[in-house]
């Protein structure tokens, strides 16, 4: 196998060369991660901590003045108008409460201002809250009543999940996800160029007729693309980590902190992740060496590959959401790309199923076996090479 | 490396080769053989079988019928004997961009079993036959087109083929580089090789070729050296020779 070694180490030098490729594949994710997945929260924090310091003019209309004077404490302020859906629309006020009878009506554009204005309801929700308490409060004390009618019992939740899954938060059910995706980016970095990119320089042919087999020049193709696929993702996930830790870092103590999650993996989970990630990398690999061959010209292979790319982002887009149901059906670990999301979910939650992780391993590997074979068929094959 | 051919000892022979691509007969029984110290050019226009011929010669496809042996290898049985006695340059021909000259002779080279000091002495000679000089540490998208032409060549003769398959090679060419490359093929020749000149420039094939088939529409019209094609269709050139043989078989 020396000669899929050199034909690798071909290409993984070539590649290393583009600049543009390092710099889109392995440093924009590092780079980017942190901002993509950290920015929106870090700056929806800072948005939630400067609108609960700052004073909003709410309109009010025939209010009780206890309640006026709870909206102050809310840091509110109540401005007397005569037309409250108008004084919102033309923005005198940021939202507007009105008693009509036994109810409050708030005004407002939430829906078109979901964040600005969203936070101004909540205070006003907050002050109505504590109003009807107050209420409530000293109607039971007219009737003799204490406050332990309303509240019979005490509710106390538990949350048994293991500590990894508990601490995860949304970094953990991201993970799967990019890991996934930055694994096909790399690896689609090598193969359209080393396929495509080939046969449109004139390169392929020259190669092909060298004394090697084509299972060693695919497999050699196929060792450069793992090796960049492997890269794109240590880079994405050091990104994430990152942000991860400078947002925490940044954002401590406060609600949003705690959004973010944590990644802990032992020993073993490490070494469940890098197995199941490689194979993932192995048989994306093949998969785009088989489509890339297909293609006459660059240009022509990423039309192909793209529907590719939207036919293996769906499942995990469905299992982002959807994996709580299924992480027990142990079918499911026998269905490519999917096997790979629950595999890596059930590390990162720190709930490992040894069957689950081997039926997924068993049938990745041998879904590298086809594709590799497949991919090492294309290149012997006349009709795919000189296509026209 | 095989030893070297006898003169005269036939080291390309292709039987019968037919091709084709749907409905579409590229060759229609194909049959030449090119002998040791001996340039043969297969001519015809675009489209007469040509690099159909050349690509089952490198074993890049396979015939519908008929055979072919390269250096006393059959292509079908054994293509990557038949691969490792070859070179292969052709006009459409590129490089890998961002491997220098070096990089890229060596790349190859190690396919044919060429490593250390053996493969240091193979540049050496591929530079000296070749004045490649400066592009061997440039990479490839900092070189001249005729610089790109000669690593080509290099590439393809690193490993000393006895059979050397040229397909359009001068395509594209500058005179200096078009030159050089027809200067190469006669020394190689003199080295006792087998060259398969292919092209459809005549006056090209005129200067350069030992012998010549005509090649047109998958048939092979005439075989033999320039002098008995002129002599046989009545002409004052090989170019009106092919045109008179092309009209005989319309005809």
């Amino acid at each position: 196998m020396k000669a899929a070694w050199w034909v690798a180490l071909k290409e993984i030098v070539s590649t290393w060369r583009d600049r543009r490729t390092i710099r889109n594949v392995l440093l924009l994710p590092l780079l980017l991660m942190p901002l993509f997945m950290y920015g929106p929260t870090a700056f929806l924090g800072k948005m939630e901590e400067s609108s609960k310091a700052s004073v909003q003019k709410v309109g009010v209309c025939d209010l009780p003045p206890q309640l006026t004077k709870l909206l102050e404490k809310y840091r509110l302020e109540p401005v007397e108008v005569a037309d409250a859906p108008r004084a919102v629309s033309e923005e005198q006020v940021d939202a507007a409460l009105c008693r009509q009878g036994d109810k409050y009506v708030i005004y407002s554009e939430e829906a078109a201002k979901p964040i600005k204005v969203g936070f101004v309801v909540a205070k006003v929700r907050q002050a109505l809250d504590a109003y009807e308490q107050r209420l409530v409060a000293a109607r039971l004390r007219q009737a003799g009543l204490s406050d332990e009618v309303l509240h019979p019992f005490v509710v106390k939740e538990e949350d048994l999940s293991p500590k990894q899954a508990k601490s995860a938060g949304v970094l953990g059910g991201m993970t799967p996800y990019f890991l996934m995706l930055f694994i096909m980016m790399g690896a689609m970095t090598v193969v359209i160029d080393a396929t495509a990119g080939e046969k449109e320089k004139g390169t392929l042919e020259v190669l092909l007729a060298a004394p090697v087999s084509h299972l060693q020049i695919a497999a050699g193709k196929l060792l450069a693309g793992l090796v960049y696929a492997i890269m794109t993702s240590v880079s994405g996930l050091v990104g994430i980590l990152l942000g991860a830790y400078y947002t925490a870092k940044f954002t401590k103590g406060s609600e949003m902190a705690q959004i973010g999650g944590s990644i802990n993996l032992g020993p073993a989970g490490l070494g469940y992740l890098l197995v199941t990630a490689l194979l993932y990398a192995a048989m994306i690999t093949a998969l785009l060496l088989a489509v890339g061959l297909y293609a006459r010209s660059y240009k022509e292979a990423q039309t192909y590959i793209s529907p590719l790319y939207m036919v293996l982002i769906l499942p995990m887009l469905v299992l982002m959401f959807a994996a709580d149901y299924l992480q027990n059906a142990l079918w499911l670990y026998a269905v490519p790309v999917f096997n790979v999301y629950l595999a890596i979910d059930q590390v990162i939650k720190g709930q490992v199923q040894p069957l689950a992780q081997l039926v997924c391993w068993a049938t990745t590997a041998l879904a590298v076996l086809l594709t590799l074979y497949w991919a090492a068929r294309n290149f012997s094959s006349e009709s795919v090479l000189f296509r026209n | 490396m095989a030893p070297p051919a006898e003169v005269g000892q036939t080291l390309v022979e292709a039987s019968g080769l037919r091709k084709s691509y749907g409905k579409t007969a590229a060759l229609r029984g194909v049959s030449f053989a090119v002998g040791a110290g001996e340039v043969f050019g297969l001519l015809g226009p675009n489209g007469a079988g040509k690099t159909t011929t050349l690509r089952i010669l490198a074993t890049l496809i396979r015939p519908d019928a008929g055979g072919a042996q390269v250096a006393g290898y059959d292509v079908a049985a054994s293509p990557l004997a038949v691969r490792a006695h070859l070179g292969i340059v052709n006009g459409g021909m590129g490089l890998y961009e961002r491997l220098t000259g070096r990089e890229i002779l060596t790349f190859f080279a190690r396919f044919y079993g060429l490593e250390g000091d053996e493969l240091a002495e193979r540049i050496a000679w591929v530079d000296e036959t070749l004045g490649i000089g400066p592009a061997l540490d440039r990479q490839v998208r900092e070189m001249s087109s005729g610089m790109i032409q000669k690593v080509i060549v290099a590439r393809a003769i690193i490993h000393k083929p006895q059979v050397l398959l040229l397909d359009e090679a001068t395509r594209g060419l500058d005179v200096f580089a078009r030159r050089a490359l027809l200067d190469f093929v006669g020394n190689y020749r003199e080295q006792g090789k087998a060259v398969v000149y292919s092209t459809h420039v005549l006056p090209e094939a005129e200067e350069v070729c030992d012998r010549v088939g005509f090649l047109h529409e998958g048939r092979m019209l005439f075989i033999g050296t320039i002098d008995e094609a002129i002599e046989r269709y009545d002409t004052d050139s090989l170019e009106r020779a092919f045109i008179a043989a092309a009209k005989e078989v319309r005809a």
